[in-house]
């Protein structure tokens, strides 16, 4: 998911006719130019080098969702044949949750985020929590500093951790304090996407697993 | 030739054309080698039909891609988002312009 636009210039979309590494390259009807699905770049074409800025975006249940944001809109176009449920995690083995840090690229394997739903873990001195929510499907990255300060989180059940700083409770999936000191604070969410692992591979050949 | 003939001539030819490619790395740098398997692009989808969450008839445990902006949420079901006629939404959300894609 992109903003798409660059500098002053909002573009359209559409898939070029091309692939990349198996993968989807869209082409903007205003200039041409190529640009790689996973990476956001601009291959070339008159923008090449630029990049699409990416959205922070959940990839879960919809009953989840419409939980957390009754207010939602929804795309209402005819869908495909093919069904896509909690059991596309099947087998977790083919997924990664890859994002960048501090200029490199980085994987949570879907196989242990399952199993440890709440993973603190550090890249160059900075503080991440990955959770994983297990009723909505919805993995999520956050930076761990609120105020000025590096909380640590303990899971304490049911979709929820607390930090041992304040003891304030906050629900793991949304990163919001629920109750105690911090209520009403947010963790602040981080760009991910849920991706094949071969693709996130092929396209970030120096990527490395975060250790669980 | 008829939309949907069309539609499935395509859809045959973009399965054959992933299915046999064999794609090259070049590790360390990525090398941009496309391959060409439409002979043209497929038309943008532009003005999506949005509505309200009570006006679809979606199961709770299908899968949606969901973006927040601005304190205005949009979701996109996954299996509306997948087939090489429709792998990019343009569309708008809190007066961003955004391309909903997977």
């Amino acid at each position: 998911m992109y903003v798409r636009q660059v500098d002053d210039q909002i573009l359209t979309l559409r898939v070029s006719g091309k692939l990349w590494m198996r993968s989807l390259v869209m082409s903007d009807v205003e200039t041409g130019t190529q640009w790689s699905h996973l990476l956001g770049r601009a291959m070339s074409g008159p923008l090449k080098g630029k990049e699409l800025e990416p959205i922070i975006t959940d990839m879960m249940t919809w009953g989840a969702w419409r939980k957390e944001f009754p207010a939602t809109t929804v795309l209402n176009m005819p869908p495909s044949s093919k069904s896509y449920s909690r059991d596309f995690y099947a087998d977790p083995s083919k997924f990664v949750f890859g994002f960048e840090a501090g200029g490199s690229a980085r994987a949570l394997p879907m196989e242990d985020m399952i199993k440890h739903p709440l993973h603190a873990f550090k890249i160059k001195n900075a503080s991440y929590l990955a959770t994983f929510d297990h009723e909505a499907t919805a993995t999520r990255l956050f930076d761990t500093i609120v105020d000025g300060q590096s909380l640590q989180f303990v899971a304490t059940g049911d979709n929820r951790m607390k930090d041992t700083n304040s003891g304030s409770t906050w629900n793991a999936s949304t990163g919001r304090a629920i109750t105690g000191p911090m209520k009403g604070k947010r963790l602040t969410p981080k760009v991910g996407i849920m991706s094949f692992r071969r693709a996130w591979q092929n396209f970030h050949p120096d990527s490395k697993d975060i250790e669980f | 030739m008829n939309y949907i003939a069309r539609s499935a001539t395509l859809v045959i030819l973009w399965l054959g054309a992933s299915s046999w490619i064999h794609t090259s790395h070049c590790w360390g740098q990525l090398e941009y080698q496309p391959r060409t398997v439409l002979p043209f692009p497929i038309r943008a989808i532009t003005d999506p039909p949005i509505v309200a969450a009570d006006k679809v008839q979606l199961d709770d445990n299908d899968l949606v891609l969901g973006v927040q902006l601005d304190g205005k949420a949009r979701a996109y079901p996954l299996n509306q988002l997948t087939g090489p006629m429709r792998e990019i939404i343009n569309d708008e959300l809190a007066a961003t312009p955004i391309a909903a894609t997977w």
